[in-house]
């Protein structure tokens, strides 16, 4: 018997629900939203709008700090809650494959689903923008700022996510718990002067992100100061992205799913 | 006969429909929702929390006023209130409002409804009278109970003479929020049969539209995108009603079309009745 | 022989309510009905077998192992639930496929059981259709295709024939009978209870979270002495055979019906009772129509112990 090919099955379904669902759909047409913005912006004889350089940052800000969180939030807390809430994890944890293990495969597959509807509107965004004629950086710099930022997007999607399965496989009412996180303590601690913040994952995001000019403006808009270091930001996230994982897996293995019958 | 047949004996009277169908409809949604902690917590405590600051902040207006020279109990006040309590509004849409309908899709109780004699109009009414009540009771009812305070331990009568038609604005302004909110609420969970995905999209109108209309000013310099914002032309309208200036703030930028803010509200409305009055039905067709 | 499964002084409560009230119970090799009313515990007690559940108190193990997160375990067990529950976008065949590729078969193994079980629950033609459009029979078929697929030594079935119609109950109690035959061990769980009597004589009898009675169901109708067993003669003398029938001790009443010239006689002794009888018969010279006892069987023993 194959064990790896049991959690690829698991990876499958999972994987399956996501892109091949309906709801799919509407979220590539709200990830996409920026996209046609781009193409507004290219295309616009509007002369009143901001430089490329600067328009792209409030996109990318736009893309990490609700489009990522969104994302993250509707796939996360469905990968262990869909299963709860539709009984269908009785067939999986009465199969011979350990249950953290089946959180971390649900885990990769969130993953890759939310990579492939988040990164390419980022990617086509940067490119209709940064191809503005009027862009003060050139391509090359341009791309090195823009690959940063899609690595800080998809740590957020880790940490979010992470954060969010935990959500869906402990609570019974994950959603509004998420939620409340999300733009309730993520939004509101931000603006919250001293340490406080550094309770915020948002915060390390955004202290992660390059420092350039166009960017600190937007982000100075949102937050009081982003002001962790790049190593110390990327630790705490990533350390986030582990321990929520874990507990994730965690709860998988010892919690019992008794059904209201 | 000495001795009566026990048995079962049909009844020979006539049957008739209840009228008020989708009032018991309604008092189960608000049974069933207010039994839960989780609201209490969450929700309605916060919410009471804010009622009584600005209930607070009326009484040591109307106590110590004079001395500090204070004077902001105006239609700003009462205004602000209500969109403070907006707050309050997602969280109750999210939490009480998102299962209304969808559970009902996700257990097939639409066909033991129907099965009754009850129209689709009873099921639909008493589904929004659940919310309609609960939204209620976060914006309307504290508001009028804010402007019943003021009124009543105001030093004279200046405030009922001179002011008397806020109580006017305050009920016309949160029935715009609460019944487009609640409406617009109803419409997404009609859509699903997963409450957490009507949530979802519910709070990608609510909270994604003005981050969205924002980045539409900031980006494209758009003077339309405040329109986009669910939040922005509530306020818009908001500010009309309350007889407020026209909103120009730092974040929205907005013009003061607010007649263009009714005519978006009332197309979130009709959206919101089309797409009820399509998935509320007793047949499911699969494919 | 060794105990397919055992509990020990087993306890589960949900919060404050008792599903399962301190049972210690083996059961041996074989076929197996799990008898109760609703609410009885029978679920839970599945549910705690199958390592779904977790013990609150006392222990319970298969094959003389623990069962909560126990893999090897679930190699060996097959699962069909109660609930409603499936994938419902998947169509049968890759329902049942992703659990054979799930209990761990490669994708060409899994495809050719997935088609044998198929067939054997009788969904070849529906196989292709997505699982929301089946009926309630074909969802249970499916479910059951699901607990066998990959040949389990030991079934756990909860009402397994809910929902099916006469012909699809037929064939899933001669499917089990079969999995008895080839030495496969079956709890099966419902509330039917000629359909248990038409599977196994060995019952376990679950109510209020409590075991009220185990073993063959015949040996615990004669254990029952609080109601004494019904007999029903058809003779041609029956106010002459009733007579006779109250000088003995064992027997604790008869009622005389006229109209079919029938009597019930109630005794303590049921052996006692049929051991005299043909002499009595012979010596009075009284002929016998019809004799049958209608409460020797399940349902009585059901009735009298649950009440």
């Amino acid at each position: 018997m194959n064990g790896i090919q049991s959690y690829k099955v698991i990876f499958n379904i999972t994987f399956n629900q996501i892109i091949r669902s309906k709801k799919t759909i509407l979220m590539l047409i709200v990830t996409f939203l920026p996209v046609f913005v781009a193409i507004y912006y290219r295309t616009s004889a509007n002369t009143d709008m901001i430089m490329p350089e600067q328009a792209l940052s409030q996109i990318m800000i736009f893309f990490l700090l609700f489009l990522s969180i969104l994302v993250s939030l509707f796939y996360g807390t469905a990968l262990m809650a869909d299963e709860i809430d539709n009984r269908t994890i009785t067939y999986i944890f009465t199969r011979p494959i350990r249950k953290y293990y089946v959180v971390l495969w649900k885990f990769l597959s969130f993953l890759l689903g939310s990579f492939i509807i988040l990164i390419p509107p980022m990617v086509l965004t940067f490119l209709l923008v940064s191809t503005d004629s009027r862009m003060s950086f050139d391509f090359g710099t341009s791309l090195v700022l823009f690959t940063k930022q899609l690595g800080i997007a998809i740590l957020s999607i880790l940490a979010y996510g992470a954060i969010f399965t935990f959500f869906g496989s402990r609570l019974k009412h994950p959603m509004i718990i998420g939620l409340l996180f999300a733009f309730g303590w993520e939004k509101i601690i931000l603006i919250i002067p001293g340490i406080v913040r550094k309770f915020s994952v948002a915060h390390y995001l955004l202290s992660s992100f390059p420092k350039d000019p166009s960017i600190q403006r937007a982000i100075d808009h949102i937050s009081r100061g982003a002001d962790s270091s790049f190593a110390a930001s990327i630790s705490i996230i990533t350390l986030v992205t582990v321990v929520f994982l874990c507990l994730s897996m965690y709860t998988a293995y010892s919690k019992e799913y008794a059904f209201e019958q | 006969m000495p001795i009566h047949d026990q048995s079962y004996q049909h009844w020979n009277g006539t049957f008739r429909k209840h009228e008020l169908s989708w009032w018991i409809i309604a008092k189960q949604g608000l049974r069933v929702i207010v039994h839960r902690k989780m609201l209490m917590l969450f929700i309605l405590a916060p919410a009471v929390i804010q009622f009584f600051i600005y209930g607070g902040i009326i009484y040591g207006v109307n106590t110590y006023g004079a001395m500090l020279n204070l004077s902001i109990i105006n239609p700003k006040f009462f205004f602000d209130f209500i969109m403070r309590q907006t707050f309050f509004i997602a969280l109750m849409c999210v939490f009480a409002g998102s299962g209304l309908i969808a559970n009902d899709l996700r257990n097939n109780a639409l066909q033991l409804y129907f099965s009754k004699p009850i129209k689709r109009l009873d099921y639909i009414v008493g589904k929004l009278l659940t919310i309609f009540i609960l939204l209620g009771f976060i914006t309307l009812i504290p508001g009028i109970l804010l402007f019943t305070e003021n009124a009543v331990i105001s030093q004279d009568l200046t405030f009922l003479i001179e002011d008397f038609w806020l109580i006017g604005s305050i009920t016309l302004f949160s029935l715009i929020i609460v019944i487009t909110t609640g409406f617009m609420i109803l419409a997404f969970s009609s859509t699903t049969r997963n409450n957490r995905y009507a949530a979802i999209g519910f709070i990608a109108i609510l909270i994604g539209t003005p981050i969205f209309s924002g980045l539409l000013k900031e980006v494209l310099n758009l003077k339309w995108a405040s329109f986009i914002s669910y939040w922005s032309n509530m306020y818009t309208v908001g500010s009309r009603i309350f007889g407020l200036p026209p909103v120009v703030s730092a974040f929205w930028k907005g013009t003061d079309y607010w007649y263009w803010s009714i005519v978006i509200i009332l197309a979130i409305i009709a959206t919101s009745i089309l797409v009820i009055m399509k998935r509320v039905r007793g047949v499911e067709i699969i494919k | 022989m060794i105990p397919i499964v055992e509990a020990a002084n087993l306890s589960k409560w949900y919060g404050q309510v008792i599903g399962i009230n301190d049972i210690t119970i083996a059961i041996a090799p074989g076929i197996t009905g799990l008898l109760g009313p609703n609410g009885a515990g029978k679920s839970t007690l599945l549910k705690l077998m199958v390592g779904i559940l977790r013990p609150s108190k006392g222990e319970i193990k298969i094959m003389g192992d623990h069962v909560w997160n126990n893999i090897e375990i679930s190699k060996i067990i097959g699962y069909c639930p109660d609930l409603d529950a499936f994938y419902e976008n998947m169509t049968g065949y890759n329902f049942v496929l992703n659990m054979a590729l799930l209990s761990g078969f490669a994708k060409d193994e899994s495809e050719t059981l997935t088609m044998q079980t198929i067939e054997r629950v009788d969904m070849l033609e529906q196989k292709d259709k997505k699982i929301v459009s089946y009926s309630k029979g074909m969802r249970q078929r499916i479910k059951l295709a699901q607990a066998i697929i990959h040949d389990p030594k030991i079934l756990f079935l909860d009402e397994p024939l809910s929902g099916m119609d006469p012909i699809g109950r037929h064939d899933t109690i001669k499917l089990i009978k079969e999995l008895g035959l080839k030495g496969k061990s079956v709890i099966v769980s419902s509330h039917i209870l000629h359909e248990i009597e038409a599977m196994t004589d060995n019952i376990l009898l679950i109510n209020n979270g409590r075991i009220l009675a185990e073993g063959n169901v015949h040996e615990i109708r004669e254990l029952i002495d609080t109601h004494p067993h019904n007999v029903y003669i058809i003779c041609d003398k029956p106010r002459h055979l009733a007579s006779i029938l109250m000088e003995f001790d064992d027997i604790s009443g008869v009622k005389i019906n006229l109209d079919d010239k029938s009597l019930i006689i109630e005794t303590l002794k049921p052996d006692e009772f049929y051991s005299r009888l043909p002499k009595i018969l012979a010596e009075n010279d009284i002929s016998v129509e019809n004799l049958q006892s209608p409460d020797d069987n399940l349902q009585a023993v059901f009735r009298y112990l649950v009440g």
